[in-house]
């Protein structure tokens, strides 16, 4: 049956995964994962001896355990790897404990802080994740551990999947968010509500006074990327902030959020050679602890 | 709470007079160490559990009791 009528999914997002080439996991002595099944995105990094090999982001489906041996079902894809090559998985994520193949789970928390210190270096001292339905703001020591942290979770408030349907509302491509709300002259009072289903409804109330798409994804940009920086105040900003999560791609929020504090983030490493993805970077950490699990298992 | 200062003493579980912390396993330096945290049920209304406790003053009797300094207050009273 065809509809003609289908609707355009503003919200949805590229899914994406990929393979180092130049890489072999038969000359490879610890094979690890990490999967990290979030509340919007699952994603799955393999590691060859700590360094990534292949890695895959997808949408979380209405099961965690489905989405998790999707992520990585996708990410070993080309790779000739069976689930008995890994010597380790690691879960993390909102589903964490969801996760089938995974040895055990770790927090998301210790798994960004980890994965952050991998992405950007052991000078990384404040992460910011902003995640499907939570967002997190973590002060991390030089060796990637959590020294603390503070998490807005109450609801979708200022995260990923309120973007989404904010997105959806006005019509623009989830991808195109970011440029848009910076195509305004001057910045617009920010909405007054965060909360996905008061924006909603103020954005529509907007609309209709005859403010533009542009001025109104603005302005809830700007309630956004003040309340993230409230969060991030709280916890203490420290140099070498760096954003992960889906909304580090963002460039509507960070550029705000970095005008804000008046601090600068460090510049995303390039994504497509390493696969050092911000959005994966709790996968990435899980696949690091992954390892170091594994190794500490063979001392003992 | 800071895990890693926490000693599982469990002098700041006994001293709160809304129950609400417990002991829970949390990963540690690659280990699972028991460790005192907020009850999943007072942990989104944690300000509202403790507010009976003065945060003002910085006194609640969980913070007294631990012998760590495991156990601070970020909340600014208005």
């Amino acid at each position: 049956m065809t509809n003609n009528n289908e609707k355009t999914e503003y919200w949805r997002w590229l899914e994406y995964k990929k393979v180092r080439p130049n890489m072999d996991p038969k000359k490879a002595k610890i094979i690890t994962a990490g999967v990290d099944v979030g509340s919007v995105g699952s994603k799955a990094v393999i590691m060859l001896d700590g360094e990534i090999y292949a890695w895959s982001v997808m949408r979380t489906g209405s099961n965690s355990s489905d989405s998790a041996k999707k992520a990585l079902g996708w990410a070993m894809e080309d790779t000739g790897l069976t689930l008995d090559d890994f010597h380790y998985i690691v879960g993390t994520g909102y589903g964490r404990v969801n996760v089938p193949m995974a040895n055990r789970a770790i927090t998301e928390i210790a798994c960004h802080a980890k994965g952050a210190n991998y992405i950007w270096g052991p000078t990384v001292r404040t992460v910011l994740d902003v995640g499907g339905q939570d967002v997190k703001a973590i002060k991390v020591d030089q060796n990637g551990k959590v020294v603390s942290f503070l998490m807005n979770d109450k609801c979708a408030a200022g995260t990923g999947r309120g973007m989404e349907v904010i997105a959806d509302l006005l019509k623009i491509p989830i991808e195109d968010v970011g440029k848009v709300s910076l195509s305004v002259t001057e910045e617009p009072k920010p909405v007054s509500s965060t909360c996905v289903v008061f924006a909603k409804t103020e954005a529509v109330g907007l609309l209709r006074k005859g403010w533009t798409k542009e001025k109104v994804i603005a302005a809830y940009v700007r309630a956004m990327a003040i309340r993230m920086s409230e969060l991030i105040e709280k916890v203490g900003c420290e140099k070498d902030f760096v954003i992960t999560g889906g909304q580090s791609k963002n460039i509507g929020i960070v550029d705000r959020v970095e005008k804000i504090l008046g601090v600068k983030r460090l510049p995303v490493p390039n994504l497509e050679e390493t696969g050092l993805d911000p959005a994966s970077a709790g996968a990435i950490g899980a696949a690091l602890f992954a390892k170091a699990l594994y190794e500490k298992s063979l001392n003992q | 709470m800071d895990a890693e200062k926490c000693n599982s003493c469990e002098e700041c579980i006994n001293s709160c007079p809304q129950n609400a912390l417990q002991m829970e396993e949390m990963f540690i330096d690659l280990e699972d160490k028991p460790v005192a945290a907020i009850t999943e049920e007072h942990r989104k209304k944690i300000r509202y559990t403790c507010s009976s406790c003065k945060p003002e003053e910085n006194k609640l009797p969980c913070i007294e009791a631990c012998k760590q300094n495991a156990i601070s207050c970020i909340w600014k009273q208005k």
